[in-house]
């Protein structure tokens, strides 16, 4: 037997409240990109902190920022600057970002084959000959090359 | 532990509820928490000898971090497709996410239990509700699974404990019914 009105029930007991859920993970989802980014960021800068035993409170007098926005640093949630990212690495004397200026990057491309290429005709479009050019991915499997 | 209201997550299909000691609903606290590289470091630090027993392969805290994240965007990415296509299709996909708390089956007997699986990997997040009417699931809570069972570690212990919480005030607010139950494997 099932529960009498159960929807107007949850409807008269969930009436006032409002979960944030949804908004936030649109948030996450529109914000995908540059989140993890700032994510892979947020782990250095932790795995840092305490290693070095540097309280959150220590690291927003270093920045010189807010102890809100610290948080959102550390928690892998703020749309970091250049900037800022630099200064967290002067002041902590750590490199978040990866530098490879004096690595040379070698692409390696092998011609792989050709194909013909065909159009739908409903536009009229005609037979195009077409080539594809293909990286060596194996080749490119070193660190310092990079592939297209 | 108190329940202070109840939360819509999905209109008349997914619910949540807040506990005092909480500033969020369950739902909202768990994807947080699931999201919050501070708060996944501490965990996966104090969980340390979980994460490294072999249960799930040989895991890092950063890899363990970077996994949780992709598993619960992907798991509320699915879920906001849901409460979309719900609009339309009268919310049929929400139970393919939950399946019956069969390992627990023993211990809370009854059957009312219910959990959902992250999607990306064999997943350790898991998403505990009660499902209370077909396609009406009341979220009691959430938590990253590192062992076999439930009952070997405190934080799994307190999700059963909260199942137990959530079904007495479901009786007391008149929105349980013991028959009602149709015990389906929900994948």
């Amino acid at each position: 037997m099932a529960v009498k009105n159960l929807q107007k029930k949850l409807d008269q007991l969930t009436s006032n409240n409002n979960s944030a859920w949804e908004q936030k993970a649109k948030n996450r989802l529109a914000n995908k990109s540059w989140l993890k980014h700032s994510r892979r960021i947020a782990i250095k800068i932790n795995v840092f902190l305490k290693a070095n035993n540097i309280k959150q409170k220590e690291f927003a007098q270093l920045l010189d920022v807010s102890p809100q926005q610290v948080s959102k640093i550390i928690k892998g949630r703020e749309n970091l600057t250049l900037q800022t990212i630099s200064k967290i690495e002067d002041v902590l004397n750590i490199q978040l970002l990866d530098s490879n200026e004096s690595q040379k990057t070698e692409i390696i491309l092998v011609k792989d084959f050709k194909y013909t290429k065909t159009n739908f005709k409903i536009n009229d479009y005609q037979m195009i000959p077409a080539s594809v050019m293909n990286v060596d991915y194996i080749k490119n499997g070193c660190t310092n090359k990079m592939a297209f | 532990m108190e329940i202070k209201g109840i939360f819509a997550i999905i209109k008349d299909s997914l619910i949540s509820v807040k506990f005092s000691e909480n500033e969020t609903d369950e739902f909202e606290r768990i994807f947080d928490n699931w999201t919050d590289v501070e708060f996944l470091i501490d965990f996966f630090n104090k969980h340390i000898k979980d994460l490294q027993s072999g249960f799930y392969g040989t895991v890092s805290v950063e890899q363990a971090i970077e996994r949780t994240i992709d598993d619960a965007e992907h798991l509320e990415e699915t879920i906001l497709e849901i409460a979309e296509s719900g609009k339309t299709d009268d919310y049929e996909t929400l139970q393919t996410l939950f399946k019956p708390l069969k390992d627990l089956d023993y211990l809370l007997k009854d059957h009312l239990k219910t959990k959902a699986y992250g999607l990306a990997y064999k997943s350790w997040l898991r998403v505990y509700a009660i499902r209370i009417a077909k396609n009406t699931f009341v979220i009691t809570g959430g938590t990253i699974k590192l062992t076999q069972t439930m009952n070997e570690r405190e934080h799994l212990k307190k999700e059963l404990i909260k199942l137990e919480i959530v079904k007495a005030y479901l009786v007391e607010n008149g929105l349980f019914d013991e028959d009602d139950f149709e015990y389906v494997e929900m994948k």
